[in-house]
Parts: C-alpha cells; structure tokens; sequence
C-alpha cells in the first residue's frame, strides 16, 4: 500500500454515489456439521498442494488460451505453486458468479459438495448471483464448506434488484486468514439509479504470522445486467473512483478491488477507465463453461495495490473435478477468477517479485 | 404449472436459446409458485432475442398485472433490432402511462432505445412524457431521442 496523504478525486460523485449502509447480515461462523464426506463421493480427491493453495491445472484452463495472462508471472506460464516459506505468507482472492444460486442448487448434494470444494480453495471469495428468499442459503452452503474443520464465514449484502427477483452478493472467507468485520460492509448508494444491482463493499485484513503491517484491502462485488452491459459498464470507472475516494477518506485505505461478472471483457473493460482507474488482471482467458467468453475479472490499480503478486487465473471447473461441459453447467455456467496478494503490506520487492511489471494495460 | 411444465422450463433452461419458441412458457412461469424462479429468470437473461413471429405472443404480456412478466416481456423486445409500428405505439403508451411500474416503464423505454426503425413520431412523443421524480427514466427517454 502505499499511504495517502491526499487524495483530490470524485469528491461529487462520492456525495452522488456513494453512501454507507451497514450491511447487517453478517453472520457468525458456524460450528462444524458434517454433512458427507466430499472425497468419497467424488471419481477422485479433490487436488490439492496440501499448502492451502488451489492446485489448479498447471497450464491454466484447457478451454482458453495457451499463453499465461499478461498479469501472470514475468517470463513464464501462471505458477499455482506457493513460492514464499510460508504458504500464509500470500492470499488467494476470487470472483466466482454461481449461477442462479438459489433454492435447486442449494437442495442438490452433488452441487453443493463441489461448490464448497471450490471455495475451499481460495482465502476469500466474491459470490454474485444469489437467487434465494431463503437467506439460510450461506448456512447451508458453509456447512459444507467448514464440515472438515475450517472455519469460514461470509458476509451477505441485502436483496437488490427492480423486480421481485432479487439477487444478493456474499464474501465468503477463510477465517484462519482473512479477518473482517461486518460494520466495514455496505452496498453502494446509487442516487442517479445507474447499476441495477450497486456493489457490495467491504474491508478485509489478511492475517499474518510474523511481525508485519498486515495487508488490508476493501472490495467491490459487481455483478451488471446483461441487458444493460454498455451503459453500466461506461460508468465503472467512476464507480471504482467513487468508493476508492471513500475508502481513502474514511479508512485510509488505497488498496480497492473491484471484483465480480462484468459481462465485459478485459479490453472493454479498460476502454472505460478513462483515468485509468483500474486495470484488468484476466486479460485474455475465457470465464465461462462454454470457453468462449470473458466475462468475469478482478480490477485493481497496480499504482497502490502493489501486494498484488502479479498471479492470477482462471479455475477450470471441468478440469478440476473431472467432468464434462454439461455436468460442470450444473454448478455455474462460469468460472471462478481469482488473484493472489502479498499478506504484508509495503512487501518489498524483488527480482521475484514481479507485481510492478506484471500489470499493463 | 403442472410437472409437466416445470420439466420443460428445466430442459429450456439447459438450452436457453430453444426458449424463445415459446416464450409464455416462461414468461408465464414467473407467475408460478411451484418452480424456482431463479431459474425462471436464469432462462429469460440467456435465451436472446426473440424471433419476429413471436413480437405479438410477447407483447400480450407488456398489458399484465404482474410487473414482473410485463417487465421481462420489456426486456425481451429490448433486445430486437426492429419493432413493428403497432408495437411502438403499445410500449409508448405503458411508457407514458404513471400509474405504471417504474421499473416497467424503464424497461419499456429501453426496448425503444434499440431498434433502428423507430417511428420519429414515437420518438418525439415519448419525450413529453412525464418522467419527473425518476432520474433513470429521464435519462432512457433522453437516450431514445437523441
């Protein structure tokens, strides 16, 4: 991070966008409840390097582009293998839009058992797309993910949308290394009626072992209408610049990551920041099943945000678990995103360290 | 809904773009307590335009009670390249009309945003409506004519 000791941008469109609402839905974590045994119902274990980190397909998704990402580590391909000491050393945070997550997904084992899996391997990850009057959906979905002994718990934004369809947005998180509190939480005050679903925001702290300044970040959980891609998307950069002034004046904090399914890929992503607000990490992967369209990403400005490690990627679903297009549909008809971060703040660079020239435009 | 129904809005969804053959299906869906409507709306976001033998199936639905078939019957004809004259006049007519939904008439207004064969009388009338109060609205219809 670096520190702020002025930040001049958007104050207006901080009156005009901006409010802060107190997201009262968070929920405490809950005690184990094993509910089956994911592994045994499964062709194979679920991979894992056994350090907490995804072990995800070594050359990025089978259904993308070969090349690394340009936000991928300089002069190779995407590593998943941690490379500090200390697997704790480095976070991994992902969007993931489970598709019309509601009351079918939720009373469906085989769904749920992988949608867990999948969370269970990252520290923190953004959900969009929940579809449930039934607010015990988190609950449920966390007994499944904590049922091994983990302890993660989410924060839950409140019902947004214009008709009676509504749908919510969630951070669920690994409590063992992200550390939050529901009051930081609050979703966008959208006077002028721009987005029909306004971000979810929160503040996070990475836990860290050692004597370090911990990293701290807030994210923006986004999710557009499909309907109304072009005219949502045109006004993310003043979005992103709106709650980055907030954060700075009211936390302090620099390191915005705005977070979900744009239904806009990398390059019409950036065509709108105009001052260069943001800059996509997934550059040039798919995210969706089919593996012909970007549409989710995680947005952070590499000028403040330098915990970014520069690794990120996309987790290929039907890869991971073993199936087939049709069957991997039935968890999402996307695909997680997901970035790796520093947990100390003000890390300091090396040759290794390949965050600052990781990121370009 | 019967069993029979929900099962074929299911199998819809697994191919939404098959969903506009026969657009009540789902849009009557919406209406039904006994199907989850996540997926009822997952299968309306996907399933694209509609086709031009199916504008007058649709817009029965624009003139119904429930906000929310009429809403998603808006969103479907929003994603037309060319609306028929008659059907100009219907969306301008619930566009113009206050005791509407407000998110109708957004929607209706958005479906006259797209198509290349606006009426220029259309277009014309529907900057007169009265928007005021509703900051979204305004700026649909201002978007419509310019």
């Amino acid at each position: 991070m670096k520190r702020i000791t002025y930040w001049p941008f958007a104050i207006p469109l901080l009156t005009a966008l901006l409010g802060y609402v107190g997201c009262e839905n968070a929920q405490q974590v809950l005690e184990r409840v094993p509910i089956g045994d994911f592994v045994s119902n499964h062709s194979g274990q679920a991979p894992s390097d056994g350090q907490g980190f995804p072990a995800l397909p070594p050359n990025g998704p089978t259904n993308g582009p070969t090349n690394g990402p340009v936000g991928g580590p300089v002069g190779g391909p995407v590593s998943y293998a941690p490379q500090g000491n200390n697997a704790n050393e480095r976070i991994r945070v992902a969007s993931f839009n489970i598709q019309a997550f509601g009351p079918s997904k939720m009373g469906d084992q085989w769904v749920m058992q992988r949608l867990a899996a999948v969370i269970q391997n990252f520290d923190l990850v953004a959900i969009q797309e929940i579809r449930s009057k039934d607010q015990s959906i988190l609950d449920v979905l966390l007994r499944y993910v904590n049922q091994n002994g983990l302890r993660y718990n989410y924060l839950l934004g409140e019902r947004l949308g214009r008709t009676v369809s509504k749908e919510q947005y969630a951070y669920i998180y690994n409590t063992a290394t992200i550390s939050t509190e529901a009051s930081t939480s609050y979703t966008v005050r959208d006077d002028e009626d721009l987005l029909h679903r306004p971000p979810l925001v929160a503040r996070f702290v990475a836990r860290t072992s050692g004597r370090v300044r911990p990293f701290t970040f807030t994210l923006a959980n986004v999710h557009t209408d499909p309907d109304e891609v072009a005219a949502e998307v045109a006004v993310l950069g003043r979005v992103y610049q709106a709650i980055a002034s907030y954060e700075a004046n009211v936390a302090g904090e620099d390191d915005v990551i705005m977070m979900g399914d744009f239904n806009a890929d990398a390059q019409k992503l950036a065509a709108v920041a105009t001052q260069r607000e943001y800059t996509p990490t997934i550059v040039s992967w798919a995210t969706n099943v089919a593996g012909n369209k970007q549409y989710d990403n995680i947005l952070i400005n590499p000028y403040y945000c330098r915990e970014f490690t520069g690794n990120c990627g996309v987790l290929d679903l039907a890869k991971y678990f073993g199936l087939t297009q049709e069957e991997t549909k039935r968890l999402s008809d996307h695909l997680p995103v997901w970035c790796e971060f520093f947990t100390a703040e003000d890390v300091q660079r090396t040759a290794s360290n390949p965050a600052d020239s990781a990121v370009r435009r | 809904m019967t069993a029979i129904e929900i099962q074929k809005l299911q199998a819809l969804n697994a191919e939404p773009t098959s969903a506009m053959e026969q657009p009540s299906v789902i849009l009557d869906a919406l209406k039904s307590a006994d199907i989850d409507q996540a997926l009822v709306v997952e299968v309306l976001e996907n399933c694209g335009p509609p086709t031009a033998a199916k504008l007058d199936e649709i817009a029965t639905f624009l003139a119904n009670d429930s906000n929310d078939q009429a809403y998603w019957a808006a969103t479907l004809l929003s994603r037309c390249d060319s609306l028929p004259p008659e059907l100009q006049k219907q969306l301008l007519s619930i566009a113009a009309n206050t005791q509407r939904d407000a998110a109708v008439r957004q929607r209706v207004v958005l479906a006259l945003q797209r198509p290349n064969n606006i009426d220029a009388t259309i277009a014309s009338e529907l900057k007169k409506i009265d928007t005021s109060g509703d900051v979204r609205l305004e700026r649909l219809v201002a978007q419509v004519a310019a």
